[in-house]
């Protein structure tokens, strides 16, 4: 609901007002923060830990990643040396070890030596309910704007994931959900995430969507799947702050000043990392009709 | 004046109830010590006391700040806010000048043998091509007050300057003055001497108003043609006031005309202002009724488009006042204002808020000597915001009420002192509201924020004491008292992290339950030395207690204002201000400078954290951080009050910092309106008898304002990198802006009523300088990855043109 008050202000702003690009002088004299993206699932999959640097403001240039850091996790009693990817176009990647698992309720540390600084981060592997069920309805929402006015062209209709799965009851936990088209991640965008913490899920079995895409991104009988992770809920506000930020900072409505998004990295590092639990549920795409 | 004591006293007990007695009895005792004191001083000198009323001679209503000025005694005084004046005199014969800006003045002679009423009527200045001297006027009130950092406005001369899209606006002409910096182009929002905005008491007929703005904050709720007078104190503020730390903005509504009928109004590119007004019986009691409409949404209206047409964004705003004289002694008043701003998209969105205040108001003369009146007084801000697409729903009411009840009074006690005293309660209903969301079937929520409420009390007493004839001292002291009332939730946090705080435990208080009693001492003084005829040094010092305060960034239009009591968590914020000025006239008084120097210090200073999350979330005081603010600066000004070319030039150096420990590494950092330098010229030129022009012309160096100094990846989104809180500056700001006003010629009918008109036009931002609101920093839409920085500006020149009519 915030949401579509943001979205109401955003256009209330244009219309009182005029947006022009700005040129503005900025200090730059402090890029070259280390930044460490850090999310490692709970499955024998390819993660990476990947470490960059900040650019100037304006810089085009990409990212700066950062090469030859020493990159150790660990936890259970054990470490492991995440190793640097050899592939010339993958330095920067610090890559997760073959047949490593985590365990449900256990605290990670991930040390980052970067250019001589040292970084650190905790993260304790959360609660994940299993997937019961899954399905794929049609949006009912759209056949309600659906009129002359407004038509949906038939690659924009769309469609809901939704899952039911058993909520513990027990504060505390966050999930996040993508799919996968055929294998391949399609939510690639963080603003394409879901995710929510379970302060208002209540005990017992949840349904709800999980994720919505559209016509254009997959065909009837393409292989849906959907990726539910465990979550710490400082990671939600890690990503609600993201598009706060990048989405409403500035604008006339903006309740809160400019400010940097929240790490869990000492040292002034950015950047975040967090130890996810992980289940797949996976349908082939043909859509039902909610009854 | 021992009945008065025995019922402050008495006041007192009621309020004293169990442990805080004891408090209360020691400042009761020290209160009354004072007071007998000081009445003490009624009994040496046996003066005649001259008394009565200045008013109007065309409309009948009392004339604010009227100056009596006895050429004997080379002493006087000025009108109250009633307009009701009392001077002490020996027995005697007298010339007696009464002269107000703008007003021929009168003179008097009176052989006083007995206490004297002498009502007074003054006539407009018509001449205004030819500058009259007169040499018993007393043009120098601004030497002669202990008033410091005060500033009254002319509305004529208000409405003679340029006005955004012709609507004359008192608070925008405020913000060119020295000491008050606008929140922005077009933005009626205003910071006086580095507070911030809610530190404003905004008052209307006593009434506070909690959200002065129309329009996201283009226009004011003041219509200016229901204004009588509007006074600003941004220092020296009197013991009458409390409650806000920063500045008073104390305006009176005209009472209307009680010797004829008369209309008046105008029709502008955006709006139309209609003022009747009249006696309902002659000389006894009048009536004013004065309404304004925006009419954009009607054109809006005749557009095919359905996308345009079903849209609305309008306000209207209504102001209405009856005054009845029952007899010599005793006035009533009853003033109200409602007003309301309606936005809607369609049938998809509607948002609307808007302020309603009245007052009811009974002047009593107890004796020419005490004068006093007594208010009830009721204000209200609401806004509701709903949504309705189809299957989803959602609703947000909030609203706040204020119901106050307060007795003033003066009690000219001889030619050296003057009290005043008084006791006012407020009972504040704070609603944040209920926030809901429906989506079909799927889900429904409803998010009901706890009510806030509470008691705020104050009583006051101050002597103005003409201690020799160069040394005027106004000395007093304000108690204030606060008290949470239940229901409410009291939350207690972890602050182990200092950006985000846990609740870790919840306490329900129930309802009717007080809790959380705090007291404020709030001492006052101000003192004026006169040098010579011309020229004037004043100082004062001030400390005032605020229980109330804002959740908002200072600088965002939203209108979902969410005020809030002090609690458990939020200590209220105190300030100490000390201010010092030189005053000096020049020809003969024509000319007026001054210069001005202060520094403030604010305990408890709130700013929202980091990344707060305040819009409709219960967990607000969590959001919420406090802790040391500082401000100084030196203002100039130079006045012409007088002559063809009448207006005002001011400079404001100023500085204004905190520091809170949880908020920028605990580090001090700018306020985010804090400017540097301030240039403001606001001036007209009367070119002929018909004809004059106006300009306003301001320059600021830049806002602190927090801009990234770098950027980074995650996800593969590009986010900013931010460094300190503040540290960096928007570009430098100025503006011109320029008005024609053209009098229509003066016809009279038969039974020789004057109907005049004028036009206005104005255009604002004559040179289209794009000065940035605000500025965003976003990844560029074009290319990703790449990020690029916005600004909101307000485009210029823009003009327009108003008629306005009187009769």
């Amino acid at each position: 609901m915030k949401k579509l008050i943001n979205i109401f202000l955003i256009f209330t702003a244009t219309i009182i007002g005029c947006e022009a690009p700005i040129d503005l002088e900025l200090n730059n004299s402090e890029t070259g923060v280390v930044v460490i993206e850090a999310l490692l699932r709970n499955v024998n999959k390819r993660d990476f830990v990947k470490i960059t640097k900040t650019t100037s403001f304006y810089d085009n240039e990409g990212e700066d990643l950062v090469s030859g850091a020493n990159v150790v996790l660990e936890g259970n009693g054990t470490s492991y040396n995440l190793i640097e990817s050899s592939h010339p176009d993958s330095t920067g990647y610090y890559i997760k070890p073959n047949n490593l698992s985590f365990n449900n309720g256990e605290t990670y540390t991930l040390t980052v030596i970067a250019e001589g600084e040292t970084y650190t981060a905790t993260s304790t592997m959360n609660y994940l309910p299993g997937i019961d069920s899954m399905e794929i309805y049609y949006d009912d929402i759209q056949f309600i704007f659906a009129s002359e006015a407004f038509q949906i062209a038939p690659e924009d209709t769309s469609y809901n994931i939704e899952l039911t799965y058993q909520e513990d009851g027990e504060l505390g936990d966050g999930y996040l959900f993508k799919y996968y088209v055929n294998d391949s991640l399609a939510s690639v965008n963080p603003r394409d995430f879901v995710f929510f913490d379970d302060e208002f899920l209540i005990e017992g079995p949840v349904t709800g969507a999980a994720q919505s895409f559209t016509k254009a991104v997959a065909q009837y009988g393409d292989t849906i799947t959907i990726e539910m992770l465990s979550i710490h809920p400082d990671f939600i506000t890690f990503y609600e702050v993201l598009f706060n930020q990048t989405d409403l900072s500035g604008n006339l409505f903006a309740s809160s000043p400019p400010a940097n998004v929240p790490t869990n990295f000492s040292n002034g590092a950015r950047g975040f990392f967090q130890v996810a639990d992980v289940n797949y549920k996976t349908k082939i795409f043909k859509p039902l009709y909610k009854e | 004046m021992e009945n008065f004591a025995f019922s402050v006293k008495n006041e007192l007990h009621k309020y004293a109830k169990g442990r805080f007695a004891a408090k209360f009895e020691t400042f009761s005792m020290r209160l009354l010590f004072v007071f007998l004191l000081l009445s003490s001083v009624n009994t040496f000198a046996q003066n005649l006391t001259l008394s009565g009323y200045v008013r109007s001679a065309e409309t009948g209503e009392e004339v604010i700040g009227a100056t009596i000025f006895v050429n004997e005694t080379k002493s006087g005084g000025v009108t109250n806010v009633y307009g009701y004046y009392a001077i002490s005199l020996p027995k005697g014969n007298y010339n007696i000048t009464y002269s107000f800006i703008g007003k021929q003045p009168v003179e008097k002679q009176i052989s006083l043998t007995e206490n004297t009423k002498i009502d007074i009527e003054l006539k407009d200045n018509q001449v205004q091509l030819k500058t009259v001297e007169i040499s018993a006027e007393k043009k120098d009130q601004n030497i002669r007050s202990a008033e410091i950092s005060t500033q009254k406005l002319e509305m004529k001369q208000v409405k003679n300057l340029p006005a955004f899209l012709g609507e004359v606006d008192v608070l925008k002409t405020i913000q060119l003055l020295p000491g008050v910096q606008s929140a922005g182009d077009g933005n009626t929002g205003f910071f006086v001497r580095g507070g911030s905005q809610d530190q404003n008491l905004i008052l209307l007929d006593e009434a506070a108003v909690y959200n002065a703005s129309h329009l996201f904050n283009f226009f004011s709720v003041f219509n200016p043609d229901a204004v009588k007078d509007l006074t600003l104190y941004k220092g020296g503020i009197p013991a009458r006031y409390g409650g806000r730390l920063s500045s008073v903005l104390d305006i009176r509504m005209k009472d209307g005309n009680s010797k004829q009928f008369a209309a008046s109004g105008g029709l502008g590119l955006i709006s139309s202002r209609l003022t009747l007004e009249g006696p309902l019986q002659k000389n006894k009691s009048s009536f004013l009724i004065t309404g304004r409409r925006t009419y954009a949404d009607l054109f809006l209206r005749l557009s095919n488009d359905d996308a345009i047409n079903q849209n609305q964004l309008y306000f209207y705003d209504l102001n209405t006042k009856i005054n009845y004289k029952i007899n010599d002694n005793n006035r009533l008043f009853l003033s109200g204002y409602f007003g309301r701003d309606v936005t809607g998209f369609g049938e998809f969105f509607g948002f609307d808020w808007g302020n309603a205040t009245g007052t009811l108001r009974w002047n009593h003369l107890f004796s020419e000597k005490l004068f006093s009146n007594f208010s009830l007084i009721y204000t209200n801000y609401a806004f509701n915001i709903s949504g309705d697409i189809g299957p989803a729903t959602f609703s947000w009411r909030s609203y706040l009420n204020d119901y106050g009840i307060k007795g003033d009074f003066t009690y000219y006690a001889n030619s050296k002192h003057t009290l005043r005293w008084g006791i006012q309660s407020t009972l504040h209903k704070f609603d944040p509201g209920e926030i809901s969301a429906k989506l079909e079937d799927a889900f429904e929520t409803t998010t009901t924020l706890s009510e806030n409420d509470g008691l705020e009390h104050g009583i006051y007493l101050s002597d103005e004491f003409k201690v020799t004839d160069n040394l005027l001292l106004i000395y007093g002291a304000r108690l204030s008292m606060f008290q949470n009332i239940g229901p409410d939730n009291i939350y207690t946090y972890d602050k182990s992290d200092p950006i985000f705080y846990e609740v870790t435990d919840t306490t329900t208080i129930a309802q009717n339950e007080i809790y959380n009693t705090q007291f404020g001492f709030e001492p006052r003084l101000s003192l004026r030395y006169t040098i010579d005829e011309t020229s004037s040094i004043k100082a004062s010092y001030n400390r005032l207690f605020q229980y109330l305060q804002q959740v908002q960034s200072s600088l965002s239009v939203a209108p979902y204002d969410i005020w809030f009591l002090v609690n458990n968590n939020i200590p209220p914020q105190i300030v100490d201000q000390v201010a010092a000025g030189y005053y000096r006239n020049f020809f003969d008084n024509e000319l007026e400078t001054s210069v001005e120097v202060y520094y403030k210090w604010i305990q408890n200073q709130t700013d929202l954290v980091d990344n707060a999350d305040v819009l409709g979330n219960e967990l607000f005081d969590g959001q919420i951080r406090y802790g040391d603010g500082w401000s100084y600066g030196a203002e100039f000004l130079a006045k012409k009050q007088r002559g063809l070319i009448t207006g005002w030039l001011a400079y404001t150096w100023s500085r204004t910092e905190r520091r809170i420990p949880e908020i920028n590494n605990g580090e001090a950092y700018f306020a985010p309106y804090d400017i540097r330098n301030n240039l403001t010229l606001a001036g007209t030129y009367q070119i002929s008898d018909r004809v004059n022009i106006g300009a306003n012309f301001i320059y600021t160096t830049g806002r602190a304002y927090t801009l990234p100094i770098g950027k980074y990846f995650y996800n593969g989104t590009s986010i900013p990198l931010y460094s300190k809180r503040n540290s960096n500056r928007l570009p430098d700001y100025h503006r011109l802006d320029l008005s024609v006003n053209i009098d229509g010629k003066k016809r009279s009918t038969p039974e020789k009523r004057k109907i005049e008109s004028s036009w206005n036009i104005s255009v604002f931002n004559v040179y289209a300088r794009k000065n940035p609101f605000s500025v965003s920093f976003a990844e560029s839409e074009e290319t990703q990855g790449a990020a690029e920085s916005n600004m909101f500006y307000l485009p210029g020149p823009i003009p327009s043109i108003t008629w306005n009519f009187s009769f």
